[in-house]
């Protein structure tokens, strides 16, 4: 799957120039993040379940992923949350979409989540749409960008994760929650 | 007891730098793999279908599929166990499911939304490991066009992207490559997840498809030599034989190989025929061309009503008849067949051909001909053109018994094959291929007839005309199907 870099990128784009060698992922910015998903969460993945679903030209596998709701920070997500997404392993077919994110039952997130249901992978920016959560060298929990790479701050989204991820500590899961709760709370209050 | 401990910590520090170098290494090629592959000798066709571009596009192309394939030909290029071989302009339906891989424009995957921000996913089936199906699916709301070089963005700042260094990147998911900058890698690679300058594969890219089907013996030179021998290749082929209904029309195959479309011209003659003497000609023939899938590419009825009407006059090869039918179009490597079939069900002795009308590496090495086998002028006549002036060496196969393995009814029991010069001198013949003297020659080339009373024989011929004649050895009639192949190939 390719993605475009976008408008916000076109600027960055102008300045830097593009040398034969900046082709990585620009991620959604976290304003991007926080007004395009319906439903962000904190949770768990306690089941995984494929199916075949669609006839004709459109029949497909689909698996559902639930999580045990653990914190929920935008929407109303209740407190098991099953998100569909396309692709997925029924006996020994499997059918995968490109960059479609995997998850398996343990797996620790914040999820930013859009028309679930309907979108092929229903993640703000796909894989940039899932923040998993880890334990520090500490026991401090923080988060890994869809990169893979450590969180330290969230105007760090959008495009410069790889100079700034290494220049502060990292965000830990509370702080982010956080500051994903202001900033929900924030635009509910400006909404008319 | 000390010296077992400094064996440890050297043994220690030993497998140390020696993960260390492996780290190291795989840090010099950062390629990553989905996990799974095609069987090793699949030839994967493609069903290219993306449509006309509806504007001429800034590399000249006016279709979408044109200017996508280009990204087939570089993966072929650098692949050993697996080739991908496109079907321009097919129409078969895009499904999930189907065994069929194509590549396409849409508005959902499948019936479920893009996310913004996407120009193309590519969706795979596989079981047990083994890929059995790629669909390609570019997104409609994404703005394309077809260039080289650095990436373009329209005034709004959003990216006019290049489609053929997409599919490029998309093929490469369709052959189990994944992202190596989502697997924490920063190499250069056309396989990045975003889009950039970069539109040709790049050494990381190489070295994932090497891992996966091998690397070609030699790398592919994109200089070509500034004067070519003339090509000593089959220019044109052609069957001439009684044209029936049902099972019994003229069914022509030709293979196009090499890297390049190629552009063709068929022809069904008929009427023409009769100034030859024939009697019983095709009055109104019909031409159809399908692919290897059997999905209709193209067909015409009486060549002047022919979009590209000014092309076939152009190429000096109009039929002399109007009621003769002419389908003038550009082909991708692959396997291809031609129909020529009488209009409202009629019959009569008819006429496929098909001339090559460029001269680039592509060629045709293969023709193929079923049809009902009959006596006297109604017998299985194949002719091809060697151009250049060097000799060619071909095998040609008259079959008949085989077919009826395949369902066919009535075939032809027991085919005689005759070769005929320009000149009209019978220069060699066959009936059953075991005994003509050439057996371990025709086993050798590994596509010997698989019945013993079918006829095949190989001869080294030079640039000139040739007739392959079929007939039944007992006067028998029947379907019948001659081939002609080209070994220099």
């Amino acid at each position: 799957m390719k993605k475009t870099l976008g408008f916000l990128l076109f600027p960055a784009l102008v300045s830097f120039g593009l040398t034969s060698y900046a082709t990585t992922v620009i991620p959604p910015s976290f304003d991007q993040l926080m007004t395009r998903a319906q439903v962000i969460f904190e949770g768990e993945v306690t089941g995984l379940r494929s199916q075949w679903i669609g006839e004709g030209s459109q029949h497909r596998i689909v698996t559902y992923v639930t999580f045990k709701v653990d914190d929920a920070l935008k929407g109303d997500p209740g407190t098991t949350y099953s998100m569909r997404m396309l692709g997925g392993t029924v006996d020994d077919r499997t059918m995968e979409v490109s960059d479609a994110p995997k998850f398996k039952v343990g797996d620790h997130d914040v999820l930013f989540i859009e028309n679930n249901g309907s979108q092929f992978i229903p993640l703000v920016g796909l894989q940039h749409g899932r923040f998993r959560v880890e334990k520090d060298s500490s026991g401090r929990q923080t988060l890994l960008t869809g990169n893979g790479l450590p969180l330290s701050d969230v105007n760090q989204l959008g495009g410069k994760e790889e100079t700034l991820a290494r220049s502060r500590a990292a965000l830990s899961l509370d702080d982010f929650k956080s500051i994903v709760r202001l900033r929900a709370r924030s635009s509910q209050n400006q909404t008319p | 007891m000390n010296h077992n401990r400094s064996v440890c910590r050297y043994l220690l520090r030993l497998a140390f730098f020696a993960c260390g170098a492996i780290l190291l290494a795989v840090e010099l090629y950062g390629y990553a793999l989905e996990g799974k592959s095609w069987p090793k000798g699949t030839v994967i066709t493609m069903q290219m279908e993306m449509g006309a571009a509806g504007r001429t596009l800034q590399d000249g192309s006016t279709n979408w599929d044109d200017a996508a394939v280009p990204a087939i030909y570089e993966w072929n290029a650098n692949m050993l166990n697996v080739r991908i071989n496109p079907v321009m302009n097919s129409s078969k339906p895009v499904a999930s499911d189907d065994g069929i891989n194509s590549a396409s424009f849409s508005d959902t995957v499948f019936g479920e939304k893009f996310s913004s921000g996407v120009l193309a996913v590519t969706y795979y089936l596989s079981q047990s490991g083994q890929m059995t199906e790629a669909d390609v699916l570019f997104n409609k709301a994404a703005l394309f066009d077809s260039y080289r070089g650095d990436l373009q963005f329209n005034s709004q700042g959003q990216c006019v992207c290049d489609v053929q260094r997409v599919f490029l990147h998309e093929l490469g998911h369709a052959l189990g490559l994944a992202h190596p900058d989502d697997h924490g890698q920063t190499v250069n690679a056309i396989m990045n997840s975003v889009v950039s300058n970069l539109y040709q594969l790049q050494p990381d890219d190489l070295a994932g498809i090497h891992s996966l089907y091998g690397a070609p013996a030699t790398t592919p030179t994109p200089t070509p030599s500034p004067s070519p021998p003339p090509p000593n290749r089959l220019v044109n082929l052609s069957t001439r034989m009684q044209v029936g209904v049902g099972d019994n029309v003229l069914i022509g195959g030709f293979i196009i190989q090499g890297d390049q479309p190629k552009k063709i011209i068929l022809r069904a003659i008929g009427p023409s025929l009769a100034q030859g003497g024939i009697a019983g000609v095709l009055q109104d023939p019909k031409l159809e061309l399908h692919d290897a899938a059997g999905a209709l590419l193209q067909s015409n009825d009486n060549w002047q009503s022919s979009p590209d009407v000014q092309d076939i006059i152009d190429s000096s090869l109009a039929p002399s008849d109007p009621h003769e039918s002419a389908i003038l179009t550009r082909l991708a490597p692959g396997n291809y067949t031609a129909i020529v079939l009488g209009v409202n069900n009629t019959t009569g002795i008819g006429l496929i051909e098909s001339y090559t009308l460029d001269t680039n590496a592509t060629h045709a090495a293969n023709i193929s001909t079923r049809g009902r086998v009959g006596a006297g002028d109604d017998a299985l006549i194949g002719g091809f053109i060697v151009g250049g002036h060097t000799s060619k060496t071909i095998l040609v196969r008259a079959l008949g018994p085989s077919l009826g393995n395949s369902g066919v009814d009535n075939v032809l029991g027991d085919p005689l094959v005759e070769m005929y010069d320009a000149n009209g001198q019978l220069f060699a013949s066959n009936d059953n291929w075991q005994t003509g003297g050439q057996a371990d020659q025709i086993t050798a080339t590994g596509i010997p007839p698989s019945d013993p009373r079918e006829a095949a024989l190989i001869a080294t011929v030079p640039g000139g005309d040739f007739t392959a004649v079929v007939r039944g050895a007992d006067a028998g009639e029947g379907l019948g199907l001659v081939e002609i192949y080209d070994l220099d190939q």
